[in-house]
């Protein structure tokens, strides 16, 4: 009988865990071992920490190693204690400081850093000139006898020409009011594989902050990336979801967008770029699935009409660099006693159209408006009337009014106010000059400092109202700006007293203030008064009364091999 | 115990101190009350158990198809509970495997394709960390396989910060910590857990994990997970496992079921064979078992019909002769009876004139009287036994008082005892004893008894002793004499035994006496036994019951006397 019962005993252990149908919990299960990873190392690593260094060494070495490209700045982290590598948040910001920089040690574990800052780029790429002084106290601890650093600050401080070394300045573009024309926002991207798929991130998540709502369009927004930009050979291939792949003229507005925006970096070789939506590529009448530059050349951000030639003016009358010819009409015959002027290109004719100037005289300036080549009218008076600047896409010149407002004029049309209130605070303007896209002002202001060069961003209501905003001055260093000149859309070109204050020089500066260059003076007789430029023109001063142009890095007459031409106030009609 | 209702409002002592006690004492019999309750109710309950069990060990004993479908029950339920049990882990278990290797070759694909994005976010960028990840968790998701429904989960790691990307929440916040700690040691693993769905309830999960190798060491660290639910498989094998219960359960039922009917198949032939033989034995010799077929129970048909036929013919045989040996032992008596007849006249004759011859003649003719007597008694006992064996004896029972009946028996029997120097001892009980019997035969009985007693008595004391019960009464004959054996009492009872051949017979018997008697006491119903020792004498009982048509089943006298004298022993 205890043999049956043992046996049933037995049937019901052997029973009870099979009647279960999934297991609820169990051990981990391990598949695989580790993989051996690969000891690639892309780029110049910085160097490590030296072991017995001292305090004022170390904090060196760090600066020195947040210049890398392995995310997580790992060589960084060995220079903090573990408590601090665990915590640092390298992702906040970088701090670009000058390369002279001093190190002093205060107290044992105590390192003082004062440095001038360059400027700081914040988590977006985004670079904002700086001008101050960064100090900041480093605490260290001896760990295992070596000095660690125990309170780093979140972020990056990085010497200037490591940040040049490796970081890429890309433009990407956002679309303008109009819709016809593409606006360059400068960002600063870490170079590298990831460089595409970063630049189109940046791209959806929207202009910077100088660059609000009303002043540029982006058509990529609401839009994500589906998976990262592959490129194949010369082919970058985008593949975006949350879009509607209906043909539109948004569609044909981010297909330029990415096409223009990918194929200007400067580090990656990208020719043609296939935008794809959730797999399909985006279907637009007259263009490949492999579009290029040229296939969007109508949205070139540094379009010139084929008729702006550079003017200047001589005793009031017009002439055009070329020949030096006078522009036909009575402009050309000094018939209004013209100091300055502009003059503006009809975009669908693409005929010089809209000529604009100021005649100065006793009670104040006047403003002569017309077209080009016919007679002008008296269209507005004021005390002061200076700096005519043509808005590109729109046939309407600004001018600045008394030194603390601005009013536009259109042809035909009666003059009216850009709203700029804090444009008074600033100081009295005696430069505005409109970007070729027409969405940024360059203005020079004189303050409380001195003549400084700012850059303000035209917003336009849906109402038709324009406002002039977001007044930021991108060059605290230049103390004696003359003039300013739009390059092209990313680029000033400034007359400033140089930094000996021997003399006005020309300066070239991107505009959110990276890359102040001097350009060098060699061929002007004496130094520039004005200077006018354009996309894809040989920029124009006016030095010593003769108007020169810069060709091959000097500055040459107007007709080669000709004498020095007279003239003042040289400008393009856009 | 008596529930006494609570005293109000304290007539006897104050409220305060003593309604608490009370109030205890009342819960404490309650809880008795209860208790009894309980125990009543649970011993109840086994008496009912022990009587179910006891029902059930009986049918086992009688039922031949109980017995073999219960039999089959257990070992075919057995067996199917085994195979149920292999089948079903045998599904199972390739059922889960085929899902882990599934689930592990997508997560594993799905690893190649989160590196090559991986390698897309830029050193020192938050934000394109987390597009990437999420980028990379919603084209995973695209990717079916399969291993059916699934959530992924991307975490990136940076030093301490942690940067996770989900398709669901709740996969995220359920990732245990030690499959955690394995793939953030670089390698792939694979854990059952508990995950809350959409409703919250936990389900189980298969989690698989897995390092993505990032072309750099250390710092970074990006894990990818992959959820499983096993609601399908749960509800498959669900399925499964009742479909193989209920199919367990159906077969088991349905082989008892056959095993029951295929018995039933024999067990039928055999309850009818059975009850055939029952008539067969009870009388009805013309009872034949019908033969179908040619199988074994044919066979077994057949020889009982053949058995059947050769003991009715002997059985016929027999009656016919022990008909014709009854016939010819009445004619015989009756044939007898009448010569018989005229010699006794005859001998009478000479028996009244016997003065008239010489003393031997006259001799002659006393003798010859006598011993055509004792010719005539032995004819007529010859003649009552022919008709207990033809079953022609009638039975007149009328009620009648035993106890007077002895009286008459042994007033009668006095002067033979007198002759034999023996004293009659009679005890009865001073009631009367009312029997239905036919009293004639009784008396013939007891006169044979107490004469036989007398004969071999030696001249002792014979004990007669009368008592009854509710159903029976009984006498006992008991004499002290020369006694029998065991192997002598089997055969005092046969027709013509004499214990001692050699024995002068003084009293007329014709050896048939007991043999008459005992017909008689079996026509009544009762007994008639008979106890001897050799040297203590012998004792003679009869039982009768009270009413005619009445069983005995037992005796108010017991067979064996209470004491024995030792033989020699003076009264």
């Amino acid at each position: 009988m205890s043999r049956v019962r043992v046996a049933v005993a037995a049937a019901l252990l052997l029973a009870l865990p099979g009647c279960s149908t999934v297991p609820m919990t169990s051990t981990t299960v391990q598949i695989t071992q580790a993989p051996a990873r690969p000891a690639e190392v892309i780029g110049i690593e910085p160097l490590r920490p030296e072991p017995g260094a001292a305090p004022e060494d170390i904090v060196k070495s760090f600066i020195d190693a947040a210049a890398s490209t392995r995310p997580g700045h790992p060589v960084a982290r060995e220079h903090l204690t573990e408590d601090a590598a665990g915590s640092w948040n390298d992702e906040t910001g970088i701090t670009v400081i000058d390369q002279d920089y001093a190190t002093v040690t205060t107290d044992t574990g105590a390192v003082e850093v004062t440095a001038d800052v360059v400027g700081t780029i914040d988590p977006r790429g985004v670079f904002t000139v700086g001008g101050g002084t960064y100090t900041r106290q480093y605490t260290l601890d001896p760990v295992d006898e070596e000095w660690r650093i125990t309170d780093p600050p979140d972020g990056l401080v990085l010497l200037e020409q490591d940040f040049q070394r490796l970081y890429e300045e890309a433009a990407i573009y956002f679309v303008d009011p109009t819709g016809q024309r593409l606006v360059p926002d400068p960002r600063y991207v870490l170079a590298g594989e990831a460089l595409p798929t970063t630049i189109v991130e940046r791209l959806i998540a929207g202009p910077s902050a100088y660059l609000p709502a009303g002043a540029v369009q982006n058509p990529l927004t609401g839009a994500q990336l589906r998976s990262n930009v592959s490129l194949d050979g010369q082919l970058a291939v985008v593949d975006l979801t949350g879009l509607s792949a209906e043909p539109s003229p948004l569609l044909s507005e981010l297909s330029a967008q990415l096409v223009w925006t990918l194929t200007q970096l400067r580090n990656v070789s990208i020719q043609d770029v296939e935008v794809r939506i959730d797999g399909e590529p985006v279907a637009i009448d007259d263009v490949p699935n492999q579009q290029s530059v040229e296939n969007w050349v109508s949205f070139n951000p540094e379009a010139v009409p084929l008729e702006a030639v550079g003017h200047y003016l001589v005793n009031g009358a017009l002439r055009t660099v070329t020949t030096g010819e006078p522009t036909p009409g009575p402009a050309g015959q000094g018939a209004y006693g013209l100091t300055e002027a502009t003059a503006s290109v009809d975009a669908a004719s693409g005929e010089l159209s809209f000529l604009v100037g100021i005649r100065p005289e006793a009670a104040g300036s006047t403003l002569f408006a017309g077209p080009y080549a016919g007679e002008l009218a008296n269209v507005l008076s004021s005390a002061r009337l200076a700096s005519p600047s043509v808005a590109t896409t729109r046939s309407e010149v600004w001018v600045v009014r008394d030194s603390t407002s601005v009013v536009r004029v259109q042809a035909g049309g009666p003059p009216q106010a850009v709203t700029a209130p804090t444009l008074p605070g600033l100081g009295l303007t005696e430069v505005l000059r409109l970007s070729p896209d027409a969405v940024r002002a360059a203005l020079v202001v004189e303050g409380p400092g001195g003549r400084a060069l700012y850059v303000g961003t035209v917003v336009r209501a849906e109402d038709g109202s324009v406002a002039l905003r977001d007044f930021r001055a991108i060059a605290p260093e230049l103390s004696r700006v003359v003039d300013v000149a739009w390059r092209d859309s990313g680029t000033l070109l400034v007359l400033a007293g140089d930094a000996e204050q021997e003399g006005i020089v020309p300066y070239s500066v991107g505009v959110d203030g990276w890359g102040l260059t001097q350009i060098p003076t060699a061929g002007l007789p004496s130094q520039p008064r004005s200077i006018a430029a354009a996309p894809t023109k040989q920029p124009l001063v006016n030095a010593g009364g003769t108007i020169w142009q810069l060709a091959g890095g000097t500055w040459v007459t107007l007709v080669r091999g000709q004498e020095p031409l007279e003239g003042a106030a040289p400008f393009y009609p856009l | 115990m008596t529930r006494t209702a609570p005293p109000r409002g304290g007539s006897e002592a104050p409220a305060a101190p003593a309604e608490p006690p009370a109030g205890a004492a009342q819960l404490r019999r309650v809880r008795r009350g209860v208790r009894r309750r309980t125990g009543l109710a649970r011993r109840r309950a086994q008496r009912v158990l022990r009587e179910q069990i006891a029902g059930a060990v009986g049918a086992w004993r009688s039922s031949l198809q109980v017995r073999i479908g219960a039999i089959t029950m257990v070992v075919a339920g057995t067996v199917v509970v085994i195979v149920s049990l292999v089948l079903f882990s045998q599904i199972r278990d390739q059922l889960l495997s085929v899902k882990e290797e599934a689930a592990i070759d997508q997560a594993q694909a799905g690893v190649v394709y989160a590196q090559g994005q991986v390698a897309t976010i830029a050193a020192g960028d938050g934000a394109s960390v987390r597009s990437a990840l999420s980028r990379t968790v919603n084209a995973l998701l695209q990717r079916g396989g399969a291993a059916g429904d699934f959530e992924v989960v991307m975490i990136h790691r940076s030093g301490d910060i942690e940067r996770p990307a989900a398709s669901r929440r709740a996969v995220l916040e359920a990732l245990p910590a030690d499959l955690r700690a394995d793939v953030a040691s670089g390698g792939q693993s694979r854990k059952y857990f508990p995950v809350p769905d959409a409703s919250g309830e936990p389900q189980p999960t298969l989690l698989v994990g897995a390092a993505v190798p990032t072309d750099v060491s250390g710092v970074q660290q990006v894990e990818l997970y992959y959820a499983f639910p096993l609601a399908q498989e749960v509800e498959s094998l669900s399925l499964i496992r009742s479909t193989v219960v209920i199919s367990g359960i159906a077969l088991t039922l349905f082989v008892v079921g056959i095993g029951v009917l295929v018995t039933r198949l024999v067990v039928d032939p055999v309850r009818r064979a059975a009850g055939i033989a029952q008539r067969l034995a009870e009388g009805d010799l013309e009872e034949r078992m019908t033969v179908r077929g040619e199988d074994d129970l044919a066979r077994l048909a057949t020889s009982f019909n053949a058995m059947a036929d050769s003991l009715q013919r002997q059985i016929t045989q027999l009656e016919g002769l022990s008909q014709l040996q009854q016939r010819f032992t009445s004619d015989v008596s009756h044939e007898l009876r009448t010569p018989l007849t005229t010699v006794q006249m005859a001998a009478d004759v000479l028996h009244e004139s016997r003065g008239e011859f010489a003393p031997h003649v006259a001799r002659s003719a006393e003798l010859l009287r006598a011993e055509l007597d004792r010719f005539e008694a032995l004819l007529t006992d010859l003649l009552e036994i022919s008709r207990y064996d033809a079953g022609a004896a009638v039975l007149d029972s009328e009620p009648a008082d035993l106890g007077a009946l002895v009286d008459r028996v042994v007033d009668g029997m006095r002067a033979l005892a007198h002759r034999h120097a023996s004293e009659l001892l009679v005890s009865r009980p001073d009631d009367a004893v009312i029997a239905e019997v036919d009293a004639r035969r009784v008396e013939r009985i007891l006169r044979n008894l107490v004469g036989n007693a007398i004969e071999h008595g030696a001249g002792r004391p014979i004990e007669i002793t009368l008592a009854a019960n509710r159903t029976a009464a009984a006498v006992t004959v008991r004499d002290q004499g020369v006694g029998l054996s065991s192997a002598e009492a089997q055969h005092v009872f046969d027709r013509f035994w004499r214990a001692d051949p050699s024995r002068v017979r003084t009293v007329g018997g014709s050896g048939l006496g007991l043999s008459i008697s005992l017909e008689d006491a079996r026509l009544h119903g009762g007994w008639l036994q008979v106890w001897g020792q050799p040297g203590a004498g012998a004792q003679f009982r009869l039982t009768l019951p009270l009413t005619a048509g009445g069983e005995l089943t037992s005796s108010p006298l017991p067979l064996r006397p209470a004491f024995i004298r030792r033989p020699g022993t003076p009264v």
